[in-house]
């Protein structure tokens, strides 16, 4: 088929995925911007026209690839990205420490309500959002970022931020190929359940029937399964492709910048925050998913929505941890390095990823509340008590400002229902009163 | 329904259910499909996407194997044309169906 052909087939598919009011286009880079050299990078890699990056300027936080199609369209979003910035903070940023929990817990309701908004699931997007607002203490600026972002500093967090994400779905493209072709998966059967015991051995509160269980359904679910053994091999791939390219785009990018290079230490920090950045936000979209499935099965959907993925996302980890080893071994003293660098390089990965688990873990545990609500697993108050509590505090223009963006998204994906005329004409109202 | 030979239709599910669908047009002549997965940063493939170029006289056919998926609620989204439909349902398909048949029938007499 003649790729003008291809790629009307592509779109069409995506005007399907992303909802008929989507706004999206082919995305040209500027040569020489920081978008354009991470490109040219990933093409080198990968042959020109492997992919194609569609950016989706409104609408919900997107990020994914469709790597059976040739080329292999990747969307990525201004939201996504604007969200991305903000979970970053909530994971790094020290003013944070005490508050990771809470912070978490109202970002990924928000996230879980935009997602729902997009699929038309009006009532979940709703109370979800409201949950996500009412008495919240703490505003975190989660707008549009994109020109705040723009212009801070080239370096390895401006680099992180913009681009592991999408490397990781540009990398599905190398995956993908390495399957069709019959290729060896990265590490034999044994070696991946060893990593998967690994992030048991880390799930402290889950019975010993359960980690049995996931252990079976690794290797019966190999490729359906997130914990599946083809499954976490072919995401761990393209993590340690996001890993590998970043780094060298990063020095890339910072070498024409200011002709500087990359500090090891910052990158490996940077690559651990976004990782746990983007699963957070992936774990939200996948939770939003599960909440607005109506069968009867969502019980059975809702546990494993809790359970497999901390496990899924640990054994990655893992596996990208043992890559990551060489791959700074090699970036710093080359192909001959010693057992000895090896090891120091081990040394620096291991301490990227101890510094930030206690702050992980205080998200997770965020995370995990507004999990259980989204999933129902805790009482929903009704709508009318929740938009009761939003009047008062509609008062406060932050809040105001935030209610009247879900709003305007809302409209933007041409979402409508009772709850949301509801919550419109209590903006449309608390916005007269300020004026 | 266009005048073309071929109609693009994009249905999406879970993978069992859309690769089965993949392999019947691609068993019709004059049709093409091409298969993939959504993939997200989880690795939970929930969603798989087949867009396929189906025959023109294909269509009833594949429409009535479609309706079969659907009846095993194994199909979240179809768009056939210009027509979307999300969690479609039996009746939906045959309605579908019908009008194909209808389009497809006044082409032949306006052929004759």
């Amino acid at each position: 088929m003649a790729s003008a052909a291809r790629r009307a087939q592509a779109e069409a598919v995506l005007a399907i995925e992303l909802g008929p009011r989507a706004r999206f286009f082919l995305h040209q880079p500027a040569p020489g911007s920081p978008m354009g050299l991470v490109l040219d990078l990933v093409e080198r890699r990968l042959g020109a026209g492997s992919f194609d990056l569609y950016w989706l300027d409104l609408g919900s936080p997107e990020l994914f690839s469709l790597p059976g199609l040739s080329p292999c369209p990747v969307v990525y979003s201004r939201r996504h990205l604007s969200l991305s910035a903000c979970v970053r903070r909530v994971f790094s940023e020290p003013s944070l420490q005490q508050v990771a929990d809470e912070c978490a817990e109202q970002l990924a309701l928000k996230l879980m309500a935009e997602f729902a908004l997009r699929r038309g699931h009006v009532d979940f997007a709703v109370h979800a959002f409201l949950k996500s607002i009412v008495g919240k203490g703490i505003w975190l600026d989660d707008g549009d970022q994109t020109l705040v972002l723009e212009q801070e500093r080239k370096g390895e967090a401006y680099m992180a931020v913009w681009f592991y994400g999408l490397l990781h779905e540009l990398g599905h493209v190398e995956a993908a190929r390495r399957q069709q072709s019959g290729q060896r998966l990265l590490f034999s059967d044994t070696r991946a359940l060893g990593f998967i015991d690994v992030a048991l051995a880390q799930a402290v509160h889950y019975p010993a029937g359960l980690k049995n269980e996931i252990r079976q359904l690794a290797l019966a679910e190999r490729g359906s399964s997130m914990v599946g053994l083809d499954q976490l091999q072919c995401e761990a791939s393209a993590d340690m492709f996001a890993a590998e390219l970043l780094l060298a785009a990063t020095q890339a990018v910072m070498q024409q910048d200011r002709g500087d290079s990359p500090d090891t230490g910052r990158y490996l920090q940077e690559l651990v925050l976004l990782t746990q950045v983007v699963a957070l936000m992936d774990r939200c979209r996948g939770t939003a998913t599960v909440a607005c499935h109506a069968g009867a099965d969502l019980r059975t959907m809702a546990s494993a929505q809790l359970l497999l993925p901390p496990v899924a996302n640990a054994a990655r980890a893992a596996m990208v941890a043992s890559f990551l080893k060489l791959l700074l071994a090699r970036w710093a003293w080359g192909d001959g390095f010693s057992e000895a660098q090896l090891a120091t390089a081990g040394v620096l990965v291991d301490a990227a990823y101890a510094q930030f688990a206690p702050r992980v873990d205080r998200v997770e545990a965020g995370l995990s509340n507004a999990m259980r609500f989204a999933l129902r697993l805790v009482p929903w108050p009704s709508l009318a008590e929740q938009l009761q509590a939003l009047r008062s505090e509609l008062a406060m223009p932050l809040c105001l400002d935030e209610t009247q963006r879900f709003c305007d998204l809302a409209d933007q994906l041409g979402a409508e229902g009772e709850p949301l005329a509801a919550l419109r004409t209590m903006v449309a109202n608390a916005a007269r009163t300020h004026h | 329904m266009t005048e073309s030979q071929s109609e693009l239709l994009v249905l999406s599910g879970p993978k069992e259910a859309i690769t089965a669908f993949h392999r019947e047009v691609a068993a019709q002549p004059g049709s093409e499909s091409a298969l993939t997965e959504r993939k997200n940063f989880d690795g939970n493939s929930q969603t798989w996407l087949a867009i396929a170029n189906v025959a023109v006289l294909a269509l009833p056919h594949i429409l009535g194997f479609i309706k079969d998926l659907v009846t095993r609620r194994q199909v979240k989204k179809i768009k056939i044309g210009d027509v979307e439909i999300e969690n479609p349902s039996a009746e939906d398909i045959e309605r579908l169906r019908k009008s194909i048949d209808k389009s497809l029938e006044a082409r032949s007499n306006s052929a004759a």
